[in-house]
């Protein structure tokens, strides 16, 4: 759009650069017929326009065109026409009109007028300069003079403020075009450039790579002296940076894509190189991706010595960092518990949830976690994992903590603790399912009636009965029912036929259809 | 001389498999998109096929079928992530592929294999 605009300026600004007449320029030459008459007087001879005198009449007295007159030259002039009639007057009292005569047609005043403007116009009439000028006729004149700026040529829109702005922008903005494209070149130039040393260090490396993977055994490799490592890579190579993250890029895409002796043929190798140096430089970058793939090398290439260096970045602000960090603190430290995840305080996403809790779940079997530490946490989001922890992976011993802590405990986690006693299907800790049947939380309750329908007691259907007679909503009626059919029968029959509302006997409907009780 | 055929877009892998596959003293083609696997199939003579499933132009699948055409005789070993649809993975047995090797994979296993499927 912008683009447009601008071509249509300059469109404008050439088609005004070809034309002499400016908009606002054509003023009218004689304002009025006082001043039409006056510049007559101090014109003189005017080419095609002539003069006559007629009588009252309309008879010609004196006719300017007639080659024989006396007075014939003097009717060219309007000056000589007036004198004439003045002179006839004074002489004979004879009253006359003049009469205009242009190409020896009669026309009136306002044609004459506008003749000799278009005579101004176009240039081909010069008006006669006076000598006496006082500072109003100076402005007369002025008036009847058509604009031209007073710089000729290329000057003469610069000599415009307007103008000069206007172009002043243009130029501003081809400059900044021209920086662009400029840029963009340099950029795609240092792009090819890159693409070119990729695909070349690419070539480089893929041979030596498979072969000193094969030939070495991992003693040899790990005996390999400098020189023997240089002959593959050379050193020379290795100093270059390009060539360094072509060689990383590689190794650890080969780790991913390898198994068994391989893998540790590659972290050995990875070492020896002493990649491992440019990994920790990675870690302290300021640029948040170079840190990331820092921490990536460090989880790929088990590089436990970088593990202080990775801690910081557990509550890092950025949310890549953070991640990558926690994921590898927790697959590389041997003696961690979760104390480090519990102190975070920014919220963990799903995607975070279910990254974290691959490793946890792997790492479980192995390694005392302690995720009940997660419950002491300030950030709910964690606590909130914690449960979700203790219902996937099945940790039974850690329902007690979580029934203590549910009475201090919000709705949200409350609800989440509900749906980890129904998971597990632990009739032990019916009471706190008990209470929140009677909550003013409608979500709160309907997690605790499916759990109770689960694992309740009569006890709980006792409630359920209760608030059933209390005619709750729709959905809660429905769930309701539903939970007091799986506890007691007889009690969901009395219930049933005692009350005659249509919404129960068609709840009641669908729950005994057996197509219909699961949908 | 046995002639095995490598379609594998990944560089690398393609070339850890040739390295270790030479140094068995096969004799491998490689190419690195599923059109030069199909020409390959019609111009060599090849002993097996080496394909990937998930490769530039033509999916392994339809290499799959085409050497089925073409080169009934021909054995194939399928390498491919273990991410990769079921669906696929069941597709290329129903084929008759003689091999499904998962990425992660030992390229020592890799060559056991297929000297197990030549000698066959």
């Amino acid at each position: 759009m912008l683009v447009k605009n601008a071509v249509a300026l300059v469109f404008l600004l050439f088609l005004m650069s070809k034309t002499e007449v400016v908009l606002g320029q054509e003023d009218q030459a004689f304002p009025d017929s006082t001043s039409f008459v006056d510049f007559l007087k101090s014109q003189g001879e005017i080419p095609g326009l002539k003069f006559r005198l007629l009588d009252p009449a309309g008879q010609i007295l004196l006719d300017s065109t007639a080659g024989t007159s006396a007075t014939d030259a003097g009717m060219t002039d309007f000056t000589s026409a007036l004198a004439l009639r003045d002179s006839l007057f004074l002489s004979d009292s004879t009253s006359s009109n003049i009469q205009f005569l242009l190409y020896s047609e009669a026309n009136t005043f306002e044609a004459v007028q506008e003749y000799v403007s278009n005579l101004l116009k176009i240039g081909d009439l010069e008006p006669v300069a006076t000598d006496n000028l006082n500072g109003r006729d100076l402005i007369s004149l002025a008036s009847r003079e058509r604009y031209s700026s007073l710089q000729s040529d290329g000057f003469a829109y610069v000599g415009d403020f307007k103008m000069f702005v206007v172009i002043f922008t243009i130029s501003i903005f081809v400059l900044f075009a021209f920086g662009m494209i400029l840029f963009m070149l340099i950029l795609k130039v240092q792009g090819n450039r890159i693409e070119k040393l990729f695909a070349l260090y690419d070539a480089q490396i893929v041979g030596p790579l498979s072969e000193i993977l094969f030939d070495k055994s991992l003693e040899e490799l790990e005996s390999l002296s400098d020189e023997e490592l240089n002959q593959n890579f050379p050193a020379k190579q290795l100093k270059k940076p390009i060539y360094v993250q072509v060689l990383v890029e590689r190794i650890l895409a080969l780790n991913k894509k390898m198994k068994g002796d391989f893998k540790l043929k590659i972290k050995v190798l990875y070492k020896r190189l002493n990649l491992e140096k440019d990994t920790i430089e990675k870690l302290k970058s300021s640029r948040w991706d170079r840190v990331v793939s820092g921490l990536v090398e460090v989880n790929e290439m088990d590089l436990t010595e970088a593990l202080k260096e990775v801690q910081k970045h557990v509550n890092s602000p950025n949310f890549h960092i953070r991640s990558q960090a926690v994921a590898t603190v927790l697959n590389l430290s041997e003696n961690v518990d979760l104390s480090f995840l519990r102190d975070q305080t920014f919220p963990l996403s799903s995607w975070q949830q279910m990254n974290y809790l691959r490793i946890i779940k792997y790492l479980n079997s192995s390694r005392d976690l302690r995720i009940n530490t997660l419950f002491s946490s300030h950030n709910q989001s964690i606590r909130l994992f914690g449960y979700k922890l203790v219902r996937i992976l099945g940790l039974v011993d850690l329902l007690v903590e979580l029934e203590e802590k549910f009475v201090t405990v919000s709705d949200e986690e409350k609800i989440e603790i509900i749906k980890t006693f129904e998971y597990l299907g632990v009739p032990a800790h019916i009471e706190v399912i008990n209470s929140s049947l009677k909550s003013e939380n409608i979500e709160l309750v309907c997690v605790a009636a499916k759990a109770a329908g689960e694992i309740g007691d009569d006890s709980s259907a006792k409630i359920i009965y209760e608030i059933l007679e209390g005619s709750p909503g729709f959905r809660l009626k429905v769930i309701f029912l539903k939970s007091l059919q799986n506890l007691n029968g007889e009690l969901y029959s009395q219930f049933i036929n005692v009350d005659s509302n249509s919404d129960l006997h068609r709840i009641n409907k669908h729950l005994s259809d057996p197509l219909l009780q699961d949908v | 001389m046995k002639k095995i055929l490598i379609i594998e877009d990944d560089l690398l892998i393609s070339s850890l498999v040739q390295f270790r596959l030479k140094k068995d003293g096969y004799t491998t083609v490689l190419v690195k998109d599923g059109n030069a696997g199909i020409i390959a199939i019609d111009t060599e003579t090849l002993d097996l096929i080496i394909t990937d499933v998930m490769i530039p132009f033509k999916n392994g699948i339809e290499i799959i079928h085409h050497a089925r055409k073409t080169k009934p005789e021909v054995p194939i070993i399928v390498l491919s992530s273990l991410g990769e649809e079921e669906k696929i993975v069941l597709e290329a047995f129903n084929l008759g592929v003689a091999d499904f090797i998962p990425k992660p994979f030992n390229p020592n296993e890799l060559a056991i294999r297929v000297k197990r499927i030549l000698r066959s």
